[in-house]
């Protein structure tokens, strides 16, 4: 390779602008809490936001015309409220991405394995915690989709669809509740899709990795 | 104590200083996103900082340096990209690729430089980290040491990835 080239990768590369930062060691303790503070905002303007939405949404039990509604927002109501003690934890035990201090005891490829372990067993989990809240406020909006409060009147072309539906054979409770089993179906193989997809990938990369070293 | 907290300040400098353009380069390398990479340039200097505590020479500063970082911005790039991550490729796929570009109009460095870091972001974090310490001119024990692969491993991927940037920016200078 001719590194006398000015269009040599190697001298492209070094010779590049790239941002100056400069810390002061005194400065870094300050900057780190700063950093610190701004992930816990995050996390107490979501807590914020979820008990609100839980809070809401426990009223409007309440004021159900019907049970199948009063479940709907139920379910909505303690999703939130699970979400808002998710957030409350975060906020009391949230982590720095900083490193921790003897990671540079590792080599690349022994952290790039652990990282890859790390993220193989959060997608495998699916994110349980944070799914729990999910599966309750999915069933209670898809509810309260198919659950209007007030009678819609049938246009022309629904009551064309429903017709069509019936003929072929179709039980009504299956046409009724489509909607929300559509609803369901179409999130759960989405999520399927995706956690396949990523479990696949870092499988095949741990492989990888284990074959390089 | 306090002697102590001075060294590691006072390593946290030297380091930071001797390495400052490196370190720029690999945040450039793993984050494309101006606000993102300077949050990634801002948490290499602390972990930076935070891991002269441990540091007891077992080896070069610069290996310290540049395993701070990688490990950094790796973190970065899985947090931050995880839903993308199956779209980063090996440099053997890179290799057997063709490159479409028309090299004759890239004879501008601006623009071969803007085609070294599209490549760059397209690789995976392990392979991104090996094209990074070549581009930085760092010898084979180097790379290995930091990388922890075999030299014999280093000494193919090194080759790999001669070929891959002859062909990709050389062609334009052998047609001109």
């Amino acid at each position: 390779m001719n590194n006398a080239s000015p269009n040599d990768p190697r001298h492209l590369w070094q010779a590049q602008e790239t941002e100056k930062m400069t810390i002061q060691p005194q400065q870094i303790p300050e900057k780190i809490q700063r950093l610190h503070k701004r992930g816990r905002v995050t996390n107490a303007f979501l807590a914020a936001v979820f008990g609100l939405i839980g809070i809401y949404y426990a009223f409007q039990v309440g004021e159900a015309p019907d049970l199948l509604r009063a479940i709907g927002c139920a379910l909505i109501s303690l999703g939130n409220f699970y979400w808002t003690y998710l957030a409350v934890t975060a906020i009391r035990s949230s982590r720095l991405p900083v490193l921790a201090p003897d990671e540079p005891l590792r080599t690349s490829v022994q952290f790039y394995r652990q990282i890859l372990e790390e993220t193989f067993q959060g997608v495998r989990g699916g994110n349980r915690r944070a799914m729990r809240g999910a599966v309750a406020i999915v069933i209670g909006v898809a509810i309260l989709i198919i659950q209007p409060k007030e009678s819609v009147q049938n246009a022309t072309a629904e009551v064309a669809l429903k017709a069509f539906v019936q003929n072929l054979g179709v039980p009504l409770w299956l046409i009724a509740w489509l909607p929300f089993l559509v609803i369901v179906a179409s999130w759960a193989a989405l999520r399927c899709y995706g956690r396949i997809v990523s479990t696949k990938w870092i499988t095949h990369e741990i492989e990888r990795v284990d074959q390089m070293s | 104590m306090s002697s102590e907290k001075r060294t590691a300040d006072d390593l946290y400098q030297e380091a930071s200083a001797a390495y400052r353009g490196a370190i720029g380069r690999v945040a450039r390398a793993f984050e494309m996103d101006t606000d993102k990479r300077r949050d990634l340039l801002q948490e290499i200097h602390f972990a930076l900082w935070r891991s002269f505590e441990t540091f007891e020479g077992r080896c070069s500063l610069l290996t310290w340096v540049y395993r701070v970082a990688h490990h950094t911005a790796t973190a970065h790039v899985i947090r931050e990209h995880r839903a993308k991550l199956h779209t980063l490729v090996t440099l053997e796929d890179i290799e057997n690729t063709s490159d479409r570009t028309d090299h004759r109009r890239d004879s501008e460095q601006r623009i071969a430089l803007e085609r070294l870091m599209g490549l760059i972001h397209r690789l995976r974090p392990i392979d991104r980290q090996l094209m990074l310490l070549y581009l930085e001119e760092l010898d084979g024990a180097s790379i290995a040491e930091i990388t922890g692969l075999s030299a014999g491993h280093v000494r193919t991927q090194i080759h790999k990835i001669k070929t891959i940037l002859a062909r990709r920016f050389h062609k334009g200078e052998d047609h001109e």
